[in-house]
């Protein structure tokens, strides 16, 4: 096998993309330990800048009693050439098939990388369902946002994990150890935030109750080939305190906590000078929130100057504290700012959560084009509930308003908007909500690009159909699975790829399932149950309807 | 001062492109605290030159790249230094002053 891999090497793109052996990697002698695949349905450039995939890996791989390796979705010319020469999907460190393994688990963050799902198993010569899969077949298991509602996906899996894994995976591997498959299956339904399906009734989410105890991967992998995210990052947070109506991530990653200052000190002089990286990006959902952000920034600042080290700051609040702190840390002025308004209008705005006021925004961009900054990138949703044509039209408004504060500091100032389709997610206040079809959203679409006639403004959205699909998933039931197959079937994977994605497959698996996508938008009453209803994300019912005024 | 190396990629990075090696030679460099040498500007960079790029997927014994160092450092020690950050593959075989 490993003579053919070798001859297909040579002829596909980024070969480096299948091969392991980058800095950090671990390489173990197979023996008896218990063999782990730590799947990632996307290429291995997103995979690499995924934080779960790093911890899993590192965590796993630190004990002596388990080999962990990782699998990437193939590129399509790799594809061709794994089915061209008879050969199965394999790992990137010992190049061993996929089905040789004990575990596999996938990190599930897109519904539109479930074909890939699909695609990997196929390829790693898996049986797909798990009704399917015999004694010595491995165990196939998944964790990951997605799995907040599994039920389009759920048959494909032995066991899911819900919430956060980093305790979780250590229990996993125990009771992986059991004997018998059946055996297997009884000790992980034990398992708090383990969902065994055939087992199981409910699932209550797992989080971390310290942060500052788990292990974090102070020595990640670093990639050959560019990552996404070509950088050393560290998690200060979790969750987040604000309860925007519409954000999945805000409500299921609750409650919020903090590292420890010093814990975030160590992890960082540890991760720079085990990486090499040049830039350092303290990451969570709001990282202004954490009491020690100021100081925090500015030692890592100071301790960093030397080595060439960048400090980067994203997601911090809107406001001239956050735009202040950023650029008296950052050692490289970022070329642009990225605001998330989410909404033109304030009314809009107020309605959804979002505790950000135009005069944030304003100070704000006042600051970062005071700094030097000349380009600001904005995010709006579009199709949110109670939204008006007015509301929509506020967007273009906005965006002038601040083009202007721009050309008060630079003539080659430049504002780009960005529009995605909202997505009612499951665990939210919007669960229930009506999201709009693809003919709403391309209308909406050109009325935003039609009242920006500005040659500085660049407006820019996301594919409707492809949203459409994120839609009929992220709420979907076990209905969805016979249409993903078929899809595969007709050539879909790699869809969250522009050159690959192509919607009337979609529209065809649809068809031949006899299934009426649409219906999966439409608004849900709040005593209908839900298809998520036997997952406890630790925010009850009745806490999001009281939320959702 | 500058230090011509002398490297060999061997089996385990044949299939790296030679963008790839730069950056992980760059990162290594970093790791091993050698006192590079950096170009003045925006985006200052590694005052590195590289020989020719190797075909994806061959190996070599004997490839080429001259440092340059801001501060003093002898060559064995670059060396040294080196090999304990270069990735499996990657190897310093030599080392000299020019």
């Amino acid at each position: 096998m490993r003579e053919l891999i070798e001859a297909i090497l040579p002829t596909v793109l980024r070969p480096s993309r299948y091969i392991g052996n980058e800095i950090n990697a671990v390489h173990k002698e197979w023996h008896d330990q218990l063999k782990v695949a730590i799947a990632y349905p996307d290429l291995y450039e997103i995979g690499m800048s995924n934080l779960a995939v790093q911890i899993l890996y590192h965590i796993l791989n630190a004990r002596a009693d388990v080999i962990a390796e990782r699998v990437f979705a193939p590129w399509g010319d790799m594809e061709a050439a794994l089915t061209a020469n008879r050969l199965p999907l394999f790992t990137l460190e010992s190049w061993k098939p996929l089905n040789e393994f004990n575990l596999i688990g996938f990190s599930l963050g897109y519904e539109l990388n479930y074909t890939n799902v699909v695609n990997m198993l196929k390829l790693g010569r898996i049986p797909l369902h798990r009704t399917e899969r015999e004694e010595t077949d491995p165990l196939i298991f998944a964790g990951g946002p997605s799995l907040f509602n599994p039920e389009p996906v759920i048959d494909l899996f032995d066991f899911i994990v819900i919430g956060e894994a980093e305790e979780a995976i250590v229990e996993i591997i125990e009771a992986a150890k059991q004997t018998t498959r059946k055996e297997k299956l009884e000790a992980l339904s034990k398992i708090e935030g383990v969902f065994v399906p055939g087992h199981s009734v409910t699932v209550t989410k797992r989080h971390i109750k310290d942060l500052s105890s788990v292990p974090y991967p102070t020595q990640p992998i670093i990639p050959f080939t560019e990552p996404v995210h070509d950088r050393a990052v560290i998690e200060i947070m979790r969750g987040c305190k604000w309860g925007c109506k519409f954000c999945q991530a805000g409500w299921t990653t609750r409650p919020v906590r903090e590292k420890k200052l010093e814990t975030l000190i160590d992890q960082a002089e540890e991760i720079v000078k085990k990486t090499g990286y040049e830039e350092l990006s303290l990451i969570s959902l709001s990282s202004s929130d954490h009491s020690k952000i100021e100081e925090l920034a500015k030692e890592l600042a100071t301790r960093n100057e030397k080595r060439r080290v960048n400090i980067a700051l994203p997601s911090m609040r809107t406001n001239s504290f956050s735009v202040k702190l950023a650029h008296e840390v950052a050692r490289v002025r970022s070329s642009s700012i990225t605001i998330a308004p989410e909404t033109g209008s304030q009314r809009l705005r107020d309605y959804i959560g979002k505790k950000m006021t135009e005069e944030n925004i304003m100070e704000s961009v006042q600051a970062v084009f005071a700094s030097g900054i000349e380009a600001v990138k904005l995010y709006f949703m579009i199709g949110l509930p109670t939204e008006t044509e007015e509301d929509l039209l506020e967007i273009g408004q906005l965006a002038r308003k601040i083009f202007e504060v721009g050309r008060c500091h630079t003539r080659r100032v430049r504002v780009t908007v960005n529009l995605s389709t909202f997505i009612p997610k499951p665990h939210t206040p919007f669960q229930w909500e009506r999201q709009i079809t693809i003919n709403e959203t391309l209308q909406k679409q050109r009325l935003i690009k039609e009242s920006i006639r500005q040659k500085f403004i660049d407006v820019r959205w996301h594919q409707a159909e492809a949203s459409f699909l994120e839609g009929v998933f992220s709420r979907g039931d076990a209905r969805l699975l016979p249409v993903i197959e078929k899809a595969w079937e007709l050539g879909a994977r790699l869809d969250a790829w522009s050159e690959f994605f192509d919607f009337d497959r979609w529209l065809k698996a649809f068809a031949d399932c006899g299934i009426d996508p649409t219906d999966y938008l439409r608004q849900r009453s709040k005593d209908e149950p839900l298809p998520w209803d036997y997952i406890d994300s630790g925010v009850s019912k009745e806490q999001l309807i009281a939320s959702t005024n | 001062m500058r230090v011509q190396i002398k490297y060999i990629k061997g089996e385990e990075v044949k299939f790296i492109s030679h963008r790839d090696l730069i950056r992980a030679f760059g990162r290594a460099i970093r790791r091993a605290e050698i006192p590079i040498a950096y170009s003045q500007g925006f985006n200052p960079r590694m005052k590195i030159s590289w020989g020719q790029a190797l075909k994806v997927g061959a190996t070599s014994s004997g490839e080429t790249a001259e440092l340059l160092l801001a501060l003093p450092l002898s060559p064995s020690e670059v060396m040294a230094r080196l090999n304990h950050q270069l990735p499996k593959g990657l190897a310093v075989i030599g080392a000299n002053l020019l």
